[in-house]
C-alpha cells in the first residue's frame, strides 16, 4: 500500500494567512471584550442618573426655598406647633412611633 | 496497488467526534427545558447535563487550541482561504445539484439556470461549502460557548438587555447551525462515504487517492507528499 | 436593539399585575391580615436564574433551566428579582382598579402620599432619561386625576424630627450617661423659630446603640424574620409612608383640609413593592384607634388604604389620559406639598442617613449656614453604588450643651449599607457585629435595594441596567 501524507504545517501555513488568522482572533476578541466590558461598567447607569436627579431636586429645593434640613420646613414647624408639640411628644408616640415583632419562620 | 492519503488526523478526529456528541446531547437538552417539553424536575437534570456537556467541549476546544495549534491554525487558514475557484464553486454548488437532478425529468425545466450546470472547479483540501460550515462552526462553538458561559457566570452583572440578548443569541444561533449541521452538512458528508469512513472509522483517518484527486486535486498536489510504501 | 440608556427601550416585556388576593399556602411569618405573595413568579419564567442571584434572602427557589418560585415566608417582598427579570416573568399585586374606582367617588378625599423616588423615575414611563425631575408637575397631573397631595418627603422631615431625636436621646442615654436632656431644635429664616424638647431618657434604657434606621419596610421586616435579637435596636419610628397615612388623617383632617377624617383615603405611591405589604401591617391603623379615643370616628380604617408603585401611577396616568411632562415645573408648594433637601433625598442610598446628620448637626452644634452652604452636604456618607460606606462624623457642641454634658465634640460612627445584597452580602457581618456587641457604629442606615428607594421594586424597569452594584467577580454560584 502507498501512504500520502500533508506536508508539516510549517511548509503549508503561509505568513500571510497567520496574519489574516491572527488579525480577526484579535478583532474579534477586542470588539467582544469592548462590548462587554462596556455592559459591565454601565450596568449601574441608570441608579446612578436616578441618584443624580434626586441630588439635583435637593439643590433646587435649597436653592429656591432655602430648606437644607428638615426642620426648616415650614410645614414640620406648623406641625410640631399646632399639633405635636415635640417630637417624642405625646401625639408623636401614638401616631408615629411603632413596636416590631418576632416572626420565625425556623430558618 | 492500493494508493491512500491521510486525510484525518487522530486529533482532529477526537476533536470532531467529542464536538458531534456534545453538540447534539447540549442541542437536546437546550431544546427540551427551552421549550418546556419536561416537567420540572427533570429541566434541572437536563440543565445540569447541558452544563456538563458544556464543560467537557469547552475542555477538549481548549486543548485542542493549546496541544496542537498547528492543526488549528491549517483549519482556519483553510476555511478563511477563498480563492476564484471557491467562488466559482457557489456558481454551481460544485456541480450537485446536476449531480443529484441531472439524470430526471426536472433537469429540462431547470437546466437554463446558473446553479443547475454540471462540473465543478478544483478545490482545496475543504470544498467551499465545507469552508462555509467550518466558518460557521467556527464562529457558532465561539458565540455560543461565550454567550452560554457568560450566561452562566455573570447573568446578575449583564443587565437585562444583555442577559436577554445573550439568552436570545444562544437559542437561535443554537437552532438555526443544528438545522444546517442535520440537514445539509450529515446528508452531504454521506453522499461522500470515502469521507465519512475516514472520519469514523476506527483505523487511520485515510481516503483513496483517486477520491483526493477528484475532489480535492488542489489539495493532493500541492499539500501532500509521499510518504512510505509496505 | 440598543444597549444604551433610553427611558423604557428595550425587550423587555412590561409588568404585569394583578389585583390583591390571598395566597393558597399556610404561612408562618405572616400575620392575620397581612398581605402576602406582593410579588409572583408567573408561568412564563424560562428559568434563566438572574432573579435569584439579586434575592437578599434566598427566598427565590429554583434551578436554572426550571420554573422559580417565591417562598413567600422568607419573601421580604423587596421586588428586586421583578424589576430584574428579563423576562418580565414576575407580576406585581396592584390596587390600581381599588384607587380608580376611589377617585370616581366624589364622597372620597383621596391622598396621594408621593415618595421621593416616584419624582426620579416616572418620567421613564413618559420616554424621559432616568433622572429626569418631575415635581410641580407630577403634583399637577396627580391633582387632575383627582388626588390631593401629600408629600411623602414631607413625611420624611418628620421622620427625621423623631429619628434624629431618638439618635440623640439614645447617645445620651448609652454614650455619654445622662439622665435626661434638653436642647432646642431651632432655625433662624426666614424668622427666628425654636422648639424647645426635653427628652426623659429612662425609656432609652430598651434602645440600645447603634440605632438602625426603620423607613425600609423590607429591611424591617428582613430584621423581623432573620434577625429578631436585633429589633431593640431598630428606631421606634415609623417610616414616612406610615407617618403619613396618620398625620394626613388626624392633623391633614382636622386642621388643614378640614373633612371628615372617614372620607380620606390616603395612597402610597412609591418605588416599592415592600410598602405594599407594610401598609398592610395591623398595627398601621393608629389614626383610627386616635380618633377614636377622642370621640370623632367609628368605623375602622387603616393609616394607608392603597398603596400604588410608580409603574401602578404610569398606567394610572395612562388610563386617564394624562402625560405629568406636560405640566408646568414651577409651582409653589403649599400645605404638605413642603419638603426640605433633606427629605427628598431619602429616596437614595445614604440620604436618610445625611439628612439625619444635617439634622443632628444643626441641633447638637447650634449652627444655621445658608441652605446653599456645603457645610449641610455629609458627602461622605452617600451611598452612590458602594456596597457599603462608612464615615466619622465629629459634630462640634454648642455652649449650652457642653456645659450640660461637658464634652467639646461628638464623634459619630456611621455605616450605610447599600442594598443588603446577596442572601445578606453587605449586611451580615455588620448584624453579627452589633449582636456580638462589637460594634463600633451609632448610627447605621439600611436599604434593602442597592442605590436606595431610587431602585426599588416599584420603579420603572430600565432595561439596560442591573442591581448588581458588587464586583463582577468573586461570583455568588
Amino acid at each position: 500500500m502507498k501512504w500520502f501524507v500533508e506536508k508539516p504545517a510549517s511548509v503549508r501555513l503561509s505568513r500571510r494567512a497567520l496574519l489574516k488568522i491572527f488579525g480577526i482572533s484579535i478583532a474579534a476578541i477586542a470588539v467582544g471584550a469592548y462590548k462587554i466590558t462596556d455592559l459591565f461598567a454601565h450596568r449601574n447607569k441608570y441608579i446612578k442618573m436616578r441618584q443624580k436627579g434626586q441630588y439635583k431636586d435637593d439643590e433646587r429645593v435649597r436653592k429656591v426655598y432655602k430648606l437644607a434640613a428638615s426642620h426648616q420646613n415650614p410645614m414640620i414647624k406648623r406641625f410640631y406647633d399646632e399639633f405635636a408639640i415635640q417630637p417624642f411628644g405625646e401625639v408623636s408616640e401614638e401616631l408615629l412611633h411603632t413596636t416590631y415583632f418576632k416572626r420565625t419562620g425556623g430558618f | 496497488m492500493k494508493e491512500v492519503v491521510l486525510r484525518h488526523p487522530l486529533s482532529s478526529r477526537i476533536v470532531h467526534f467529542v464536538n458531534m456528541i456534545c453538540w447534539y446531547g447540549l442541542f437536546l437538552s437546550g431544546i427540551l427545558v427551552y421549550f418546556k417539553m419536561v416537567d420540572n424536575y427533570e429541566r434541572a437534570f437536563l440543565m445540569k447535563l447541558h452544563i456538563l456537556f458544556a464543560a467537557i467541549l469547552t475542555l477538549v476546544i481548549v486543548s485542542y487550541i493549546v496541544v496542537t495549534p498547528d492543526r488549528v491554525f491549517l483549519f482556519m487558514q483553510e476555511v478563511l482561504n477563498w480563492d476564484k475557484d471557491t467562488i466559482a464553486w457557489w456558481k454551481n454548488f460544485g456541480g450537485y445539484p446536476y449531480k443529484f437532478l441531472g439524470k430526471t425529468k426536472i433537469y429540462k425545466y431547470i437546466e437554463k439556470f446558473w446553479f443547475a450546470k454540471p462540473g465543478c472547479p478544483p478545490q482545496t483540501k475543504y470544498n467551499a461549502g465545507q469552508k462555509l460550515l467550518g466558518l460557521t462552526v467556527i464562529f457558532s462553538l465561539a458565540i455560543l460557548g461565550f454567550t452560554g458561559w457568560f450566561l452562566y457566570f455573570f447573568r446578575e452583572a449583564l443587565g437585562k438587555n444583555g442577559v436577554l440578548l445573550f439568552f436570545n443569541l444562544h437559542v437561535w444561533i443554537a437552532i438555526i447551525v443544528t438545522l444546517f449541521v442535520t440537514f445539509v452538512h450529515i446528508p452531504l458528508v454521506l453522499v461522500n462515504w470515502p469521507d465519512f469512513v475516514s472520519m469514523f472509522r476506527l483505523g487511520s483517518g485515510t481516503v483513496p487517492v483517486e477520491w483526493a484527486k477528484e475532489h480535492n486535486p488542489k489539495w493532493f498536489e500541492r499539500e501532500v507528499a509521499e510518504l512510505k510504501e509496505d | 436593539m440598543s444597549l444604551c440608556i433610553k427611558g423604557g427601550e428595550g425587550l423587555v416585556e412590561k409588568i404585569r399585575t394583578f389585583p390583591p388576593s390571598p395566597v393558597n399556602e399556610k404561612l408562618k411569618t405572616y400575620r392575620k391580615g397581612e398581605l402576602a405573595g406582593i410579588v409572583r413568579v408567573s408561568d412564563r419564567c424560562v428559568g434563566c436564574d438572574t432573579c435569584r442571584t439579586q434575592c437578599p434572602t434566598g427566598a427565590m427557589m429554583g434551578e436554572i433551566g426550571t420554573r422559580h418560585k417565591i417562598d413567600y415566608d422568607r419573601c421580604i417582598n423587596c421586588g428586586q428579582c421583578l424589576i430584574n427579570c428579563p423576562f418580565g416573568a414576575i407580576e406585581q399585586m396592584s390596587f390600581l382598579d381599588e384607587v380608580m374606582k376611589k377617585l370616581e367617588d366624589k364622597n372620597s378625599f383621596v391622598v396621594a402620599i408621593v415618595a421621593p423616588a416616584v419624582r426620579v423615575a416616572l418620567a421613564e414611563e413618559f420616554g424621559k432619561p432616568p433622572g429626569t425631575l418631575t415635581v410641580s408637575r407630577l403634583h399637577l397631573a396627580l391633582k387632575k386625576a383627582g388626588f390631593h397631595i401629600f408629600e411623602n418627603n414631607f413625611a420624611a422631615d418628620q421622620t427625621i424630627m423623631e429619628e434624629g431625636t431618638e439618635l440623640i436621646g439614645r447617645i445620651a442615654y448609652w454614650e455619654l450617661g445622662l439622665k435626661e436632656i434638653e436642647f432646642e431644635i431651632k432655625d433662624i429664616r426666614p424668622i427666628s423659630w425654636v422648639k424647645k424638647v426635653k427628652l426623659d431618657l429612662k425609656e432609652f434604657e430598651n434602645k440600645p446603640l447603634p440605632q438602625f434606621t426603620s423607613c425600609c419596610p423590607a429591611w424591617v421586616r428582613y430584621a423581623e424574620v432573620y434577625y429578631p435579637e436585633i429589633l431593640p435596636h431598630l428606631s421606634s419610628c415609623k417610616s414616612p409612608q406610615q407617618m403619613a397615612g396618620p398625620t394626613a388623617k388626624t392633623y391633614g383632617a382636622l386642621k388643614v383640609w378640614k373633612v371628615n377624617p372617614e372620607r380620606i383615603y390616603t395612597v402610597g405611591i412609591m418605588p416599592c413593592t415592600a410598602k405594599i405589604y407594610e401598609a398592610s401591617r395591623p398595627e398601621f391603623d393608629s389614626a383610627w384607634r386616635w380618633l377614636k379615643e377622642k370621640g370623632l370616628v367609628t368605623t375602622k380604617f387603616k393609616d394607608v388604604d392603597a398603596v400604588l408603585t410608580t409603574r401602578d401611577l404610569a398606567e394610572l396616568f395612562r388610563r386617564k389620559g394624562i402625560n405629568p411632562i406636560e405640566f408646568s415645573e414651577n409651582e409653589k408648594p403649599e400645605n404638605f406639598e413642603w419638603y426640605s433637601g433633606g427629605g427628598t433625598i431619602f429616596g437614595t442610598s445614604g440620604g436618610v442617613m445625611e439628612a439625619a446628620l444635617r439634622f443632628a448637626w444643626s441641633v447638637l452644634s447650634g449652627q444655621e449656614p445658608p441652605a446653599l452652604s456645603e457645610k449641610w452636604n455629609f458627602v461622605k456618607v452617600r451611598g452612590y453604588t458602594h456596597p457599603r460606606v462608612e464615615a466619622k462624623i465629629t459634630i462640634p457642641l454648642k455652649s449650652e450643651l457642653k456645659k450640660e454634658i461637658g464634652l467639646d465634640e461628638v464623634t459619630l460612627n456611621v455605616c450605610v449599607v447599600n442594598g443588603i445584597g446577596y442572601r445578606g452580602l453587605h449586611i451580615k457581618d455588620v448584624l453579627e457585629e452589633v449582636l456580638a456587641g462589637t460594634s463600633k457604629y451609632h448610627f447605621i442606615e439600611v436599604m434593602t435595594c442597592p442605590g436606595g428607594c431610587l431602585n426599588g421594586g416599584g420603579q420603572p424597569v430600565e432595561p439596560m441596567g442591573t442591581s448588581w452594584i458588587d464586583p463582577v467577580l468573586p461570583l455568588p454560584l
